[in-house]
């Protein structure tokens, strides 16, 4: 084995918050860093300037994981057997560097700032009775005022394009009006618009709703960022999502953290390289980690500090495998927290419809090229006589629909089955024709979904593989029947010719696309009998050791992460940066 | 993917270098868009189009061969395709478009999945409601009516479930009506095929055939009552160990994608999938008048996609080009 100089710090995985955390700690310092990351290097030029490949990289998952070395396992319920995602189905994490936010879809949100306070709100509103015993939903430790610098920093590295809402507590026409009151609006305008999401804004606004435009971390106009990287603006090229951008107008770290955290010279990125474990002193502190290159050689990389940014999942499955005579159960699991608040999102499209002789070029633009309303979502609407708590942004269908990942289950409802002359014929006239609304929901915590290791299925270097145990409960089952029956009213009101609702959830399978969102179970909190981190992400029982990314949800609400993802990222490296390092091992308050 | 194989491409391994200087011939394609001002040199391990990071297109063994799959193989796949999208010379299907060959070129090439797929062991075993879970240590007992939610689990590999499942198809239609799938009429042939599809609808404890399932107010029943639970029991006993709805599943999906996947991998002739449903193919923009009102391009391959203006000199690649400083694959 191979003991390399120590760093300051060492990241495993060398994804989005790795490099956010490179690009705010090492320009204004002398600290050094080192991320290992399990896949190849990857740059905007030359590599994604021939890639409009469907077939590879939608269908066939270039930029993803590869399963057949580790993947996780799944069961429903805590009797039942768990068994191995054995392919791409519910979620897709990425490898290579810059992580999954270089294939993302880039809908770039702050939480509302209830969602900070998702239990007291609740009670507050409805009473205590409205939670039910299993939910385990808890406040997080910090409130939107004390992350909206951050988003604002974020937003601003990122170039994000959209319309603010809420500026400084004044309303603005055409934003959202449910968003938290932002200090600057976003620094670039609104994403181009669609025929499908104009039809959706005006439907919307019969119906007395709010709609606007999907904030986007995709540029709008050329930007030149704060650190001086010159980028260009989106060509609506309609490969985006599982892509990565060949002109660097989706924001990654390839566009935006990495060049000013490479540049200092501090920094470095060792590709090809997977993490096995995490070592420890007998004191219980982090002393670096151990990893394996392309060749299988070991290595171990010693370090002040060592941050799990490996996305939510590995976070999770690296504390657990850290298991020494100081931590028995795993790193941050002295009192049996890590695992717990295991959430999702509930991602689904319950209304669907065709407009006959009408083409909407949905194959055009990205994921983000559409709108969105929150007027169903978080508390935003009286849930005194509802059935469930909580809620969800409703979306209308952005555009880069390709054919090999549209055209199985697009007709679904509308023709008798999914294959035969008349559902050729009917693809041929509808294919861009049929459009739907999807919703995504937020995700309880409940006792009975959790992380842990998995006791049988053991990935290509002998380890346990981590082991999912989630499923929905009523309260998302009765949240879905009411998101149906409102997107079923905003599809009548766009005037589909034909409409499709599926009215009930189902339950949780594992096979179909929901989204690359798991999160929770490394959740941060007050103290460390509700969680296994501060809030800057800090294990409580072992200051060394950071988590970033969403793993550090106490739940998740009904958008996507990683706005918030970024900017506590942004937090934890200026904390990091401006007093852990001064007094390393101490735990930061 | 790991399995060795996959590296190599039709017989013969693939320099990284000859797939990205200045003129990329694979298979008797150029790559598209690659051109020969983009002279800069590329490291290999740069390269997300090396071939151990994930698939190349397949070049040509000739139009009409097949390396895969058998004589008798080829004549029911082409009977089943050319059912699941029909087709004549007006109107092209997909064995007009060359599907077979598609998927013949997919199993050949993948001696496993193209996509990743973790392929060990224990699997998983069903067994129905009341009855005792199998006691095989060596499997995982799962409810039958769960197995489903639990997504891809059979340890049959895709080339055996072809191998199995076309004979199977031949060992139903023989049962059923007595000839080879190829040789019953089309009204049969779609009747046995809507058995298989209603195994697999079964599976998800649906209703029989893909469609129709969730509340609509369009697509009335057309009063075709569907397969009976005897004939599907029947296509299970016929089929052994391929499951006759995954296998037609498969086939379908395939189908799909040989039709509408770019022609570089042996399907989509003509362009005869991205013409049926009007997709412009590989394109670099659109503009918002585009977006909004639609566009005249007219469906393009990947080798016909016109060139990245940083390939050109002077077009801006600086912008794009990374440090690559502190950035070393080990
Ligand atoms: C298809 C897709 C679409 C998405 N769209 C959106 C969206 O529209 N909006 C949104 O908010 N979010 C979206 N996301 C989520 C977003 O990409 C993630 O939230 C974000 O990338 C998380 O950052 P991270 O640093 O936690 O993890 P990542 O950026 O994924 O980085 C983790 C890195 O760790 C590496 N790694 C893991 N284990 C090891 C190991 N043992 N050793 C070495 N390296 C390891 C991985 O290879 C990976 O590169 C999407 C994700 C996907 C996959
Ligand atoms: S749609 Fe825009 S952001 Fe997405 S890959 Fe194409 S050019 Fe890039």
């Amino acid at each position: 084995m191979r003991t390399h100089d120590p760093v300051d710090i060492v990241t495993i995985g060398g994804g989005m918050t790795a490099s956010i955390l490179a690009a705010r700690i090492l320009p204004s310092t002398s600290h050094r860093m080192v991320s290992i990351e399990q896949g190849p290097a990857q740059w905007t030029y030359p590599d994604f300037a021939h890639n409009h490949d469907s077939l590879r990289f939608n269908n066939r998952y270039a930029l993803m994981q590869d399963l057949n070395r580790s993947t996780w396992t799944w069961r429903p319920n805590a009797n039942a057997p768990s068994l191995p995602y054995r392919q791409y189905g519910s979620f897709h994490p990425g490898q290579g560097l810059g992580g999954a936010m270089v294939h993302w879809t880039a809908l770039t949100w702050r939480f509302l700032p209830d969602d900070f306070h998702v239990r007291s709100v609740n009670e507050e509103r409805y009473g205590r009775d409205r939670i039910p015993a299993e939910m385990t939903i808890q406040d997080w430790p910090i409130g939107y005022e004390d992350l909206e610098p951050y988003y604002d920093a974020l937003e601003y590295d990122m170039g994000v394009s959209g319309k603010a809402g809420n500026l400084d507590g004044r309303i603005l026409p055409g934003g959202n009006p449910f968003e938290g009151p932002r200090k600057r609006p976003y620094p670039n305008p609104p994403l181009e618009r669609t025929a499908f999401g104009e039809l959706y804004m005006d439907a919307c606004q019969d119906l007395g709703l709010h709609p606007f435009p999907t904030p986007a971390g995709i540029l709008s106009r050329g930007w030149t960022d704060p650190y001086g990287n010159v980028r260009s603006a989106c060509l609506y090229c309609g490969f985006c999502t599982r892509y990565g951008c060949e002109v660097g107008a989706k924001t990654s770290p390839l566009t935006t953290w990495l060049p000013p955290a490479l540049a200092t010279g501090r920094y470095e990125v060792r590709t090809d390289s997977r993490v096995l474990g995490i070592e420890t002193a007998d004191d219980g502190r982090a002393t670096g980690v151990r990893y394996v290159d392309s060749r299988g050689r070991e290595h171990f990389q010693p370090a002040e500090i060592v941050v799990c940014s490996a996305f939510t999942l590995e976070n999770v499955r690296n504390l657990l495998l850290a298991r020494s005579d100081a931590h028995p159960e795993g790193i941050g699991n002295d009192r049996g927290m890590v695992g717990r608040n295991y959430t999702y999102q509930i991602n689904q499209a319950p209304a669907r419809g065709l407009w006959r002789n009408r083409r909407f070029n949905l194959f055009t633009g990205n994921g983000c090229t559409n709108a969105q309303i929150h007027d169903f979502n978080s508390d935003n609407f009286d849930h005194s006589d509802l059935d469930f708590i909580g809620g969800a942004r409703i979306q209308s269908e952005g555009g880069q629909r390709e054919p090999v990942s549209s055209i199985d289950g697009l007709l679904d409802g509308f023709a008798d089955r999914e294959w035969g002359a008349d559902w050729k014929a009917m693809l041929g006239q509808s294919w861009d024709s049929v459009g739907e609304l999807s919703y995504e929901g937020w995700s309880p915590a409940y006792e009975g979904n959790f992380l842990d290791l998995d006791p049988t299925y053991k990935d290509e270097w002998g380890l346990p593989m981590l082991r999912i145990t989630f499923d929905f409960r009523d309260n998302e089952r009765n949240m879905h029947r009411f998101l149906a029956d409102r997107s079923e009213e905003i599809v009548r009101a766009m005037g589909a010719d034909e409409v499709v609702v599926e009215r009930e959830l189902g339950d949780y399978r594992i096979d179909q696309y929901q989204s690359t969102h798991p999160t929770g179970g490394a959740i941060m909190g007050t103290d460390p009998g509700n969680s296994v981190t501060n809030s800057y992400g800090q294990v409580w029982d072992t200051p060394n050791v950071f988590v970033t990314g969403a793993a550090l949800y106490p739940q998740n609400p009904g958008a996507n992460p990683t706005g918030t993802v970024g900017a506590l990222a942004f937090r934890t490296a200026e904390a990091i940066r401006d007093r852990y390092l001064n007094d390393p091992g101490e735990l930061l308050v | 993917m790991t399995q060795g194989r996959e590296r190599t491409f039709l017989g013969a391994t693939i320099s990284r270098r000859s797939m990205l200087g200045s003129t990329a011939i694979f298979g008797g394609l150029a790559l598209a868009g690659c051109t020969p001002s983009s002279e800069r040199e590329v490291p290999e391990e740069q390269s997300i189009l090396a071939p151990d990071r994930e698939p190349t297109p397949p070049g040509d063994l000739g139009p009409d061969a097949y390396a895969f799959f058998t004589e008798e193989e080829v004549r029911s796949l082409e009977a089943m395709v050319a059912r699941i999208i029909p087709g004549d010379d007006d109107d092209p299907g997909a064995l007009q478009a060359g599907v077979p060959v598609y998927i013949d070129r997919k199993l050949d090439m993948f001696e496993a999945f193209a996509e990743p797929t973790y392929r060990h062991g224990p699997f998983a075993q069903g067994y129905e409601d009341g009855e005792e879970p199998p006691a095989d240590p060596e499997s995982v007992p799962v409810p039958e009516d769960q197995l489903y939610r639990y997504g891809y689990q059979a340890e049959l590999g895709p080339q055996e479930l072809y191998r199995l499942g076309l004979a199977g198809v031949d060992r139903l239609a023989q049962t059923r009506s007595g000839s080879m799938f190829a040789d019953l009429d089309a009204g049969q042939q779609d009747e046995l095929l809507m058995v298989l599809d209603g195994v697999q609808q079964r599976s998800e404890g649906g209703g029989s055939g893909s469609g129709a399932d969730p509340e609509a107010d369009a697509g009335e029943d057309t009063g075709s009552s569907g397969p009976s639970e005897s004939e599907m029991d029947q296509a299970e006993d016929l089929f052994g160990e391929a499951d006759p709805g995954s296998f037609f599943n498969t086939v379908r999906i395939d189908t799909i994608e040989g039709m509408f996947s770019d022609p570089a991998y042996g399907g989509n002739r003509n362009l005869a999938g991205w013409t049926l449903i009007g997709w412009p193919g590989a394109q670099r923009s659109y503009s918002p008048h585009e977006m909004m009102h639609g566009t005249d391009k007219q469906p393009t391959s990947m080798e016909g996609l016109t060139p990245m203006n940083p390939d050109r000199a002077g077009g801006g690649r600086e912008a794009l080009e990374q440090p690559r400083e502190g950035v070393h694959s080990h």
